[in-house]
């Protein structure tokens, strides 16, 4: 018919007035929005599925190595993964407050919800940031570059780099902050922009500040897990008779930093694993003082399957599954600042919210996940 | 059925009272841009548009050239194959002295590239993607699927992971087999991460599909189109996006984890490092074989379409068929197994999946009889779409029943590895989808582009694809049974003929597939403007015209049983079909309008 429009965006036959945001091709509000939910419970569906790849790989090397896990999993630090438990946690209570708040209309509690939650991401990666640098200064990698050495500890590369990245967060996220809040009045959109990335740079840095704050210094790192090492080994390990690795879990975590000395052979011997490795499996079941787990190398009383197998193993699944956690975080992120512009812009209210319950239901997935990953990962017993 | 007194009457009827047709909304072809006032232009609003048509079309071209691409490979393994030599494809390998090993290098990278350029670029995105799109808003009356900005993502990313394929082609090549089975995967030196990375693009390109047709199916079914009045097409198309969804993250993660595994060394899959180079392997095939799925289901859907047209008879077993779609999705899930029984796989699980296996036979052979219940008593009309149906049948059969072999575990220990093998994934893969493509196709040429092919040419070449592909695949069986391993580029000399024989065939594939592009070619340079239901179809994209309009629909068309044909007829005039309005003055009923189908 002659009525045809050229135009893709709107039909020249529709003669009632369409929301703005109504895309041409549904037939009202609601259908985009029941659409739009529809399409991201599927998205999530899709997530859920992509990380139970992850989950799985991990009953499987758990199921396989239990020792490993339970061992190597004392390099992790449970306050920290605490704090960011409750962190998380205290984001998607914002960011539900922040969809009941569009659906009053309430303008103002909608944008400070979203940039609560962006602060709170923000705290997150800054703590893992301090996790992650720990780790690597002491050579905890995964398990193609799995360097640690009990006792003895890496050249702090990434560590001299935390003050400079502290401050810059605070200094330049301080700023932009200011600098937004100030525009807000003239350019919202502009303005909360900026005030959106100055809180989330901020709080960066008031993570690795209080991820810095609860840690011990990481000359002492290895005294704090090896105290829980002791008594978690001998629950868990004995009920396997590995008597030879809870015995030699004993005598490296009940001595302080001093008294690790003594093992001084076994720092050596430990420098060249494969090497190390090939003595210890000739040298007999019992004797070998190198068996502990969080040095690299199992027992030597493994059976020949499990040569090889070092804490890297665990930290090659927890590298995997934190990344990826945290780049979901950043991809999170991302999309909370759009929608903080869209509602600096007035386009969300009572009639219009699809994309802050869409944002907001992601957000409760990637919590959702940390919410397992925390008791798999650092709760092992 | 229609009696052809009726056909008379209806005939008469519209002579009489031109008022009685439905009309048939005219418009602006989609694939016009009005106002273009320069060639850039028409560029610009083809590589921005959202119409779905559009995209499909750009779809059908992206995976018309890969097919080309690997048919070309398929080409390569099939000429070293003639003389049991290796000694032709040493300008495919990347190192090495001797032109035996060269060879043999480069046999390896011919086969890897054939099966995952058909795999990944071909086949799992061609119905859905070309096909799916196009017509899927279409049989539910809408103008667009639900989120066609997605959609276009969804495109582009293919032509990015294509990319990365192509980057592999012509870098390092590629010899690790479509599987990328650890260890071999992270030790050779070809361009694995490039592939991987391809393959993990082109994933989220068929999750974004998958995600769009099951929110389109869902919210957007015009009313009075229950899911019980939906056309088969949708119950494949929908069957095969819960999949899509549900596998094939499953697939990426697996993919990162060996790109990780490559790059970092993470040791997940290496056993020198506590790692399970099996785990791959289950990984793997939990998405893979749902995969099959994705590929075959469309094919399917398809044929449950031409079938009940081209026989003018209502699809017999309507409800069997879309369960049986849903059936296969779900089942597909559990089977993944049987992929490994010659892996370390425990002999409990392997007789567990060996089982589970046969149940995937049960909603496929439903499908089977339905379709061949369709056809009895009907009034069979020979045209090309009809024509690929019915090698579907025959080959998809044949293909299903070699499966069941497959599928036994004493007798897939034998022939693992084998041209066995080889032969029955080709009966499925080729001589169910590729064909059943071909089939929808040439069914809805005249809606995509308004043209009419040449019918007696169209049919040429499906004949000739169908001997072609017998010959070629056909001996392969033999073969497997005889011993004959794959993915080696040379043999002993008793298995030469056979060999010869496939190449053969392959040869006459090769022609009979060129001479259905030069016909669909042909067509759009001088073919006959297409009426708008030239074959008497009742689902709803054959409502509008040909080619469509931007918006398909100026209004959402009447929704009666997509599977009755007492209201059309033929019309000579304007050669194709036409729907009579029922009289409802007289108290004349509409065919679709009772609650059970019509059985005249």
């Amino acid at each position: 018919m002659s009525t045809a429009t050229l135009e893709p965006a709107h039909d020249a036959h529709d003669e009632h007035e369409h929301h703005p945001s109504q895309a041409h091709h549904f037939e009202d509000m609601e259908q985009q929005f029941q659409a739009g939910k529809l399409g991201m419970w599927l998205f999530l569906a899709q997530e859920v599925l992509f990380f139970a790849g992850l989950f799985a790989a991990y009953t499987v090397y758990r199921y396989n190595h239990p020792e490993v896990f339970v061992d190597a999993h004392h390099h992790l630090n449970t306050t920290l993964g605490a704090v960011n438990t409750i962190v998380l946690l205290a984001s998607s209570l914002a960011i539900a407050w922040g969809v009941r708040a569009v659906m009053r209309g309430d303008q103002k509690t909608l944008i400070a919800t979203h940039v609560f939650t962006l602060g709170c991401a923000a705290l997150f990666m800054g703590v893992k940031t301090v996790e992650y640098t720990h780790k690597w200064d002491e050579g905890i990698y995964w398990a193609g570059d799995y360097s640690h050495v009990e006792g003895a500890h890496g050249g702090h590369y990434f560590h001299d780099l935390l003050p400079t990245l502290t401050f810059t967060s605070f200094g330049f996220g301080a700023l932009i902050a200011v600098v937004g809040y100030l525009w807000i009045h003239s350019k919202p959109v502009r303005g909360w922009l900026l005030t959106s990335i100055g809180v989330s740079l901020f709080s960066m840095g008031a993570g690795i500040v209080l991820a810095k704050a609860m840690t011990p210094l990481a000359t002492e790192a290895p005294t704090h897990g090896g105290g829980h090492a002791a008594a978690h080994s001998q629950e868990g390990l004995a009920e396997q008779g590995h008597a030879a690795e809870v015995l030699d879990n004993v005598g490296h975590s009940t001595g302080s930093p001093g008294e690790i000395d003594p093992l001084g052979d076994a720092q050596a011997a430990a420098q060249g694993e494969t090497a190390e490795h090939g003595d210890s499996s000739g040298a007999g079941a019992l004797e070998g003082p190198v068996s502990d787990v969080a040095t690299g190398v199992v027992s030597p009383a493994a059976p020949a399957l499990m040569q090889g197998v070092t804490a890297g193993n665990f930290f090659s699944i927890y590298f995997v599954m934190t990344g990826v956690h945290a780049l979901h975080i950043i991809a999170g992120m991302i999309a909370i600042t759009w929608i903080v512009c869209r509602s600096a812009a007035g386009e969300f209210g009572p009639s219009y919210y699809g994309p802050v319950e869409y944002v907001g239901l992601y957000w409760h997935i990637v919590d959702l996940v940390w919410i397992y990953l925390f008791p798999l990962l650092y709760l092992i017993h | 059925m229609i009696s052809q007194s009726r056909e008379h009457t209806l005939l008469e009827t519209i002579h009489n009272d031109p008022s009685r047709r439905v009309p048939v909304p005219q418009g602006p072809s989609y694939l016009t841009t009005p106002g273009a006032e320069s060639i850039w232009d028409v560029v610009k609003s083809w590589a921005f548009t959202l119409d779905h048509k559009r995209i499909g079309v750009m779809y059908l071209v992206g995976i018309m050239t890969a097919f080309l691409l690997g048919g070309i490979m398929a080409g390569f393994v099939r000429m070293e194959l003639w003389d049991g030599q290796p000694n032709l494809l040493g300008f495919l390998a990347n190192d090495g002295e001797d032109p035996v090993t060269r060879a043999q290098d480069g046999y390896n990278q011919a086969f890897t590239l054939h099966g995952a350029i058909m795999t990944f670029l071909f086949i799992i995105p061609s119905i859905p993607g070309a096909l799916g799109n196009i017509f899927l808003p279409m049989m539910l009356g809408a103008k667009d699927v639900a989120f066609p900005r997605m959609n276009l993502c969804s495109f582009y990313l293919w032509c990015f992971g294509a990319l990365f394929f192509v980057g592999a082609l012509f870098t390092t090549g590629l010899d690790t087999g479509w599987t990328f089975y650890t260890p071999y995967s992270t030790s050779t030196n070809t361009a694995v991460i490039a592939a991987t990375m391809g393959v993990f693009i082109l994933g989220f390109s068929s999750i974004f599909t998958g995600l769009n047709f099951v929110v389109t199916v869902n919210t957007m079914r015009p009313k009075g189109m229950t899911w019980f009045k939906m056309p088969l097409f949708l119950w494949g198309i929908y069957s095969t996006a819960i999949i899509q969804i549900l596998a094939t993250p499953v697939l990426a993660i697996t993919l990162l984890l060996l790109i990780a595994e490559r790059t970092l060394g993470i040791g997940v899959f290496d056993p020198s490092r506590g790692g399970d180079p099996v785990l791959y392997q289950h990984f793997f095939w939990f998405y893979s074989h749902p995969a099959v799925y994705i590929m075959i289901l469309p094919g399917m859907a398809i044929i449950s379409e031409v079938i009940p047209v081209f026989c003018r008879k209502h699809i017999f077993g309507y409800m069997f068929i879309a369960y049986s779609s849903v059936a296969i999705a779900l089942l597909g899930f559990l089977v993944w197994g049987h992929h490994m029984f010659t892996s370390t796989e425990s002999p409990m699980a392997a007789v567990i999946f060996s089982a589970l296996t046969f149940s995937v036979s049960i909603p496929s052979a439903i499908k089977v009889f339905n379709w061949t219940a369709t056809m009895y008593k009907g009034s069979i009309v020979l045209k090309t779409p009809m024509l690929y149906a019915l090698s579907f049948l025959f080959l998809f059969t044949i293909g299903g029943l070699t499966g069941l072999f497959l599928g036994a575990l004493s007798v897939d220990v034998h022939l693992h590895d084998t041209y066995f093998v080889v032969a029955h994934f080709h009966y499925v893969m080729m001589g169910g989808t590729l064909i059943a493509f071909l089939a929808g196709l040439h069914y809805w040429w005249p809606k995509m582009f308004g043209k009419m092919y040449n019918e007696f040419f169209a049919s040429i070449a499906c004949l000739l694809v169908f001997v072609g592909f017998n010959l070629t695949f056909f001996p392969q069986f033999i073969l497997g049974t005889q011993g004959m391993p794959r993915r080696y580029a040379g043999y002993e000399p008793e298995f030469q003929s056979l060999h010869q024989m496939s190449t053969t065939g392959f040869v006459v594939l090769g022609c009979g597939l060129f001479l259905c592009l030069g016909v669909l070619i042909h067509s759009l340079l001088a073919g006959k403007k297409a009426p708008a239901n030239p074959w008497g179809s009742g689902t709803l994209e054959w409502k509008a015209c040909s080619p469509p309009t931007h918006h398909n629909f100026e209004t959402t068309p009447w929704v009666g049983d997509p599977y009755v044909y007492d209201d059309f007829v033929y019309d000579p005039e304007i050669e194709g079909y036409v729907e009579v309005l029922p009289d409802l003055a007289r108290g004349e009923v509409p065919a679709g309008a009772e609650s059970e189908p019509s059985e005249a």
